[in-house]
């Protein structure tokens, strides 16, 4: 009962004209972005980031959330028109949602995926209530030595769970580590790495780092290619998938639900890894894995339920823990750091109206989002036909504002550059950039942490290990750590054994 | 490499302390030696054909000329003042990656600069840099 009188008292505060604006502003941004090939929710809610600066930390978090959650709803529409996903989340929903629409079957596909979404959605939700509170309490209980832990075992997973090879996520997450080292250290005060140059003295902020890594590089990546947006002409009418369509999906979209969830809640886990293993659980349990591929409506179904669910289930270690599992949650918490308020265990006791309102508006983005996908698709389809040109020189003009506007700093600017012609020359060899950008912010909390312990424990390192909670984090990472060689070796004596 | 010998070396530099009374050199220093392995696996890997995920780079005319765009653009936004030099770089660049029209292309430009800077120094309060237009604005 206490929850849901916290949730009602949540749903009023989302409900104020005020915060529905900013519901609205995210979900429909969201929406653009997630429609717009090339441009995903880190990028984009780090562009945004300078807005919530000015308006209260509530209204702010509502807005990024809005654009998390309506870039999954928004990016099946590319993919399934197009064959070119919106966002890396929607990747996999290109195999059967683009074949559908051959069929003349894009109304379904594009329905399946908007009523998936929204399914995944509020119950993504109804769990996050049921479990954000108790890990809490749970969660009160770590010492520094505990979260050091939990921090080592974040960035394990972030870097496991990150696309391409775990040893190039790895290497970006040592990156990231000693780029976050760069300024003054947070114990003794002496100044690391800074050259004698005075705007490094504060470190190389978050922000800027993140518009460099995911903005500019973003916009490089896509200038590289020449437009090929011929959206794929077919009827958009009869939306809703057929009884026949239903029968044949609606397990799926509680299987994708069910999956997005779960993998959401892990760090490094967001809608793309979800949304990929939803689409591979669904053909192998499909009795007819051929249909996959071919126009299936389970495989727009899973992957779109999935992704949705895991948005909002990641919010339950940011909220919770205070450790952010992924690029956009990571921007999500800078935008809580600034407003001075820390996300962590404490934030439910200290921040509520916080924290159930984010929640009580995510409920209403998800209908608002139901209501801009479906009887709007014609208006977010027409959106393609703006050249890129206009968007790229726009998104790298925003990001050059957002980076000047941290300290004022032309400084600033420029270290985002560098950070874009990095990310660029990093994307091209396979590196991927959320490892970086989390262990720059999670870095810095992470020695300020293990600092923290040992001065409590009398600097007995064992202390680490002597905490059941602590040491248990530390197994779970150690073992994220060495399953890729693990499962090689093996691979290679199984492989050895069939010779 | 030379990401993680600097790392080391700076480290050692602002002394490293011991594990249980770390000093500021330790954190950075070990950060350095793991990136030292995992590049030294890397480049093994690399060396002997087996690393994987690479991508070609595709037409790279356009990406320098948006990096050299900005690289000019970060060096005179402080004394042109960002709407000028947001108005010249929105001009090259527009110009370059395929807008032809001279009405459409200063238009577009001037909108791009008016409407950012509207809405973030005058109702955000970003203050952007005035520069030569100090005096007007």
């Amino acid at each position: 009962m206490d929850v849901l009188s916290h949730l009602g008292n949540g749903l009023l505060i989302a409900l104020t004209p005020i915060n529905l604006m900013y519901t609205f502003i995210g979900a429909v941004v969201g929406t653009a972005i997630g429609v717009l090939p090339g441009l995903g929710p880190p990028a984009t809610v780090a562009l945004l980031l300078p807005i919530t600066y000015k308006i209260n930390a509530t209204s702010g978090v509502m807005m990024l959330a809005g654009i998390y959650y309506g870039a999954m709803y928004g990016g099946s529409t590319t993919s399934i028109l197009l064959n070119i996903p919106g966002e890396a989340a929607s990747v996999v929903t290109c195999l059967d949602g683009y074949q559908m629409a051959r069929q003349g079957r894009a109304g379904p596909a594009l329905g399946a995926s908007a009523l998936g979404s929204f399914f995944a959605g509020t119950v993504g939700l109804f769990g996050l209530v049921l479990v954000a509170p108790p890990m809490a309490t749970f969660a009160i209980k770590f010492g520094y030595a505990e979260t050091a832990s939990l921090v080592v075992l974040g960035l394990m997973m972030a870097t496991y769970l990150s696309e391409g090879s775990v040893l190039k996520g790895l290497l970006m997450s040592a990156l990231g580590l000693l780029l976050g080292t760069i300024g003054l250290d947070p114990v003794f005060g002496v100044e690391r790495f800074t050259f004698g140059v005075s705007p490094l003295t504060d470190g190389i902020d978050f922000i800027v780092a993140a518009m460099g890594l995911f903005g500019i590089t973003e916009v490089l990546c896509n200038l590289e290619s020449p437009e090929i947006r011929d959206v794929f002409k077919t009827s958009l009418k009869n939306l809703f998938p057929t009884r026949e369509d239903w029968r044949q999906s609606w397990v799926s979209m509680i299987r994708g639900t069910v999956i997005g969830f779960f993998i959401g809640v892990l760090p490094g886990g967001g809608g793309v890894i979800s949304a990929f293993i939803a689409y591979a659980v669904e053909k192998r349990v499909s009795k007819h894995p051929e249909r996959f591929g071919k126009g299936a409506i389970e495989g727009v179904m899973a992957p779109e339920s999935a992704n949705n669910a895991a948005s909002s289930s990641s919010f339950i270690p940011l909220l919770t823990l205070g450790i952010p599992g992924n690029a956009t949650t990571a921007m999500i918490f800078v935008a809580l750091m600034i407003h001075g308020i820390r996300p962590g265990p404490l934030l439910l006791q200290e921040h509520p109206s916080l924290f159930w309102g984010v929640i009580g508006s995510m409920y209403i983005g998800n209908v608002m989002l139901l209501a801009l996908n479906l009887p709007l698709i014609g208006i977010w389809v027409r959106l393609l036909k703006v050249p890129y040109q206009y968007l790229a020189v726009t998104v790298a003009i925003i990001c050059a504002i957002g980076a000047y506007s941290v300290k004022n700093s032309v400084f600033d600017v420029g270290a985002m550059v560098v950070f874009g012609i990095v990310g660029y020359v990093m994307r091209k060899g396979g590196f991927p950039g959320a490892p970086l950008l989390l262990a720059m912010l999670l870095g810095r909390m992470l020695e300020r942490t293990v600092q923290q312990a040992l001065s409590m424990s009398g600097g007995d390192p064992a202390v680490f290990i002597e905490r059941p909670i602590s040491a248990a984090l530390l197994l779970v990472a150690a073992f994220v750590l060495i399953s890729p060689a693990v499962r090689w070796l093996w691979r290679r004596r199984r492989g050895m054994g069939q010779i | 490499m030379f990401v993680s010998a600097w790392a080391i070396i700076g480290g050692i530099k602002l002394h490293l302390g011991k594990a249980s009374e770390p000093q500021p050199g330790f954190f950075p220093f070990w950060g350095g030696v793991v990136l030292a392995g995992l590049s030294g696996i890397l480049l093994f890997q690399a060396l002997s054909g087996r690393s994987k995920g690479s991508e070609g780079f595709g037409a790279l005319w356009r990406p320098v000329i948006m990096i050299i765009g900005l690289i000019v653009y970060v060096a005179f936004l402080d004394s042109l003042g960002y709407i000028i030099s947001t108005i010249v770089l929105a001009i090259i660049l527009l110009r370059v990656l395929g807008t032809k029209n001279p009405w459409v292309l200063a238009l577009a430009a001037l909108i791009i600069a008016m409407v950012s800077y509207i809405l973030f120094d005058r109702l955000l309060s970003v203050t952007l840099p005035r520069g030569i237009l100090e005096r007007f604005l």
